[in-house]
């Protein structure tokens, strides 16, 4: 009769107790795995989404861009000879970090970018947007949005609408839109511009705020023949993140500004990290509430059983002994418990998986939920993790276990026979 | 004269109750010789049971020496006590303290587990021969729940003789008991005390158990009274 059996058949003599005990258990690590898979899935969905619609991995500046602010300096932008020497950094760096593909070898894409600020405006409504000359070529390489719709910029009085700016203004594709914009010299431009088609990224930040132009036509109109305010690039190997910003950067030198896309989203990935944070508090509390509950079910247990606890050092049991027999009995209510939670926690993980959470009736409230993520949120946990609920919940229970089997290893024998 | 089994060398045992000192035994000289079959007798509160928590190392004296099995008592530590008891000494209660989510065969095979007694098959065989000798081998794979008293407290003799301990302790073991399962109980223990030796030491009020037991030792107000034979 090893202490593990003694300790199951134990917790199996008050079964309702001991299932109300391992319930609690349970909720703290459903919650736990549920509330990981969410925010884990949102994370990665989320950083996903910033790499292929906004971020790129790597965006180049010129030295002082205010990369983080909304205010788009045109004379802030790179010269074609900046970008000159910026495409052979990158090439030798793309050749130095890249892999033999066939007969090619390839490591980074890059592709410029001209950003600006503008007004759209249709039948006296006007929106501020973000105006984004791509080269309807290399663009698509590097950034899905607004992807393959690039090649249709051929018409330097066509342009593409993030879906939901388009919605406001109450477009559709082949309408005409009034676009303002002040030039680089400073005059302020308008003029018709035809909508070849709606950009519906799934990142509402780009959706409802970008509108797409070719890279050259936003030249002529900004009068910045060859400028652009910034080169995005899209690595083969994500790995190659912080090797290819070193080389880019010690290559490039002072004049410009590598950017990777975690300085780029350092706001969110904050914003991410304290969303942990006030988890963990929340977790950590209802943990905690599953340690009283299973110290106080086993104090209860003590209580009922001091008796027994003398008659088994009466048999010849130590103190050791009988302290393990207790915190075995807490453990196994624990990992009993856990196993449940991790049961029902994997089955909802694995079906919000597949089938996710529908944000959209949210977000048609205009509640904004600070995901880049249009439509459903996927959860999305390792395997690894399931183990690790098991175990912390054992643990934990384990330990909230050690205060009552303490005080029944801490008994005399003869004053634990003489209490019933 | 042969070395003593236990021994109470001028030994006094006070209980603190609230702010009461209760002097449970005074001055107590005793020795436990083998082949003893002892019954401690007298009314409730002489101090019965606390000579039985001494002899079974589960209290230490106030004062005064106690060795059991030529160990000081005194100057063992729990896991020294928790051993002595385990190899050297069974125990045998009034309600029988049997665990109840273990079976007849399980509650008898533990104290040989904790023993050590590694090989599963030696204890089987250990265990189903204690089992044959008190008459219940057939019910052991019962649980304490599903038999008798008189079932429940022949397990309890099993358990304590399975490890063929020096001296049993056996504290009112007929008092939940009827007369007639009762002395069924009593003539399976004075039988083992004739045929192998094992010493006997009961707590009782009992008739029964003092016409069984071959020495009485009167117990009044925490001193021993009388010390002799009772003439079966």
């Amino acid at each position: 009769m090893s202490t593990l059996k003694l300790a199951f058949r134990n917790i199996l003599r008050n079964r309702r107790r001991s299932l109300l005990t391992a319930l609690s258990a349970s909720v703290a690590v459903l919650v736990l795995v549920v509330a990981t898979g969410f925010i884990g899935g949102v994370e990665t969905d989320s950083v996903k989404s910033y790499l292929t619609t906004r971020t790129a991995h790597i965006k180049v500046y010129a030295a002082g861009y205010p990369y983080n602010d909304e205010s788009l300096p045109l004379d802030q932008a790179l010269s074609p000879a900046q970008q000159s020497r910026l495409v052979d950094a990158g090439r030798d760096v793309g050749r130095a970090v890249g892999r033999p593909i066939g007969r090619t070898v390839s490591g980074l894409k890059m592709a410029p970018r001209l950003l600006f600020s503008a007004s759209l405006i249709k039948d006296g409504e006007e929106l501020m947007a973000l105006g984004a000359g791509v080269d309807p070529q290399a663009d698509p390489a590097v950034l899905e949005a607004p992807g393959r719709l690039a090649r249709r910029l051929t018409d330097p009085r066509g342009i593409l609408v993030g879906s939901d700016l388009a919605r406001l203004l109450h477009l559709k594709a082949g309408d005409t839109v009034t676009a303002s914009f002040r030039t680089r010299p400073g005059a302020i431009y308008a003029d018709d511009f035809t909508i070849l088609g709606l950009v519906d990224s799934g990142n509402p930040e780009v959706d409802s705020n970008y509108f797409f132009i070719s890279l050259g036509a936003a030249q002529d109109y900004l009068e910045m023949p060859g400028g652009a305010t910034e080169w995005d690039i899209r690595l083969e190997r994500p790995d190659d993140l912080s090797r290819v910003e070193t080389a880019l950067q010690k290559k490039l030198g002072p004049e410009f500004q590598v950017v990777s896309w975690r300085k780029q989203l350092a706001d969110v990935l904050s914003f991410f990290d304290l969303r942990r944070k006030v988890f963990v508090i929340i977790n950590a509390a209802l943990f905690l509430m599953a340690v009283i509950i299973v110290a106080n079910t086993m104090l209860m247990t003590v209580y009922e059983r001091f008796k027994e606890i003398g008659t088994l050092m009466a048999l010849g049991m130590k103190r050791r002994q009988i302290l393990e027999l207790f915190a075995a009995e807490g453990s196994l209510l624990g990992l009993l418990g856990g196993l449940a939670g991790v049961l029902i926690g994997a089955a909802l993980i694995r079906y919000f998986s597949t089938h996710g959470v529908d944000t959209s009736g949210i977000r048609n409230r205009g509640m904004d939920i600070n995901v880049p993520i249009k439509g459903k949120l996927y959860a999305e946990l390792a395997t690894y993790f399931y183990f690790v609920a098991v175990a912390v919940s054992g643990a934990v229970a384990g330990l909230a276990a050690m205060w009552p089997a303490r005080k029944a290893a801490g008994l005399e024998p003869s004053e634990a026979l003489r209490r019933n | 004269m042969e070395a003593p089994i236990a021994e109470l060398k001028n030994v006094s045992k006070n209980y603190q109750a609230e702010n009461v000192t209760v002097a449970a035994l005074q001055n107590i000289d005793f020795r436990l010789n083998p082949g003893d079959m002892v019954a401690f007798v007298g009314p409730s509160g002489s101090g019965k049971t606390t000579m039985l928590n001494l002899l079974g190392c589960l209290d230490k004296a106030t004062s005064g020496e106690v060795s059991v099995c030529q160990v000081n008592v005194a100057g063992a530590d729990h896991n020294q006590l928790a051993e002595l008891r385990n190899r050297e000494i069974g125990f045998i209660f009034q309600s029988y303290n049997l665990i109840p989510v273990l079976t007849a065969f399980e509650n008898v095979e533990f104290p040989l587990i904790l023993q050590g007694v590694k090989d599963p098959r030696e204890r089987r065989e250990r265990v189903e021969a204690a089992l044959a000798e008190v008459g219940i081998r057939e019910l052991q794979d019962r649980r304490p729940s599903y038999m008798s008293g008189g079932q429940q407290q022949r397990v309890a003799i099993a358990r304590a003789l399975v490890k063929k301990p020096v001296f049993v302790l056996a504290d009112e073991p007929t008092a939940n008991l009827d007369s007639k399962t009762g002395e069924e109980i009593l003539k399976i223990m004075r039988k083992m005390n004739e045929e192998k030796g094992v010493v006997f030491v009961f707590s009782t009020h009992d008739r029964m158990v003092m016409k069984y037991a071959r020495r009485l030792v009167g117990l009044r107000d925490g001193e021993i009274v009388s010390d002799g034979g009772n003439g079966v």
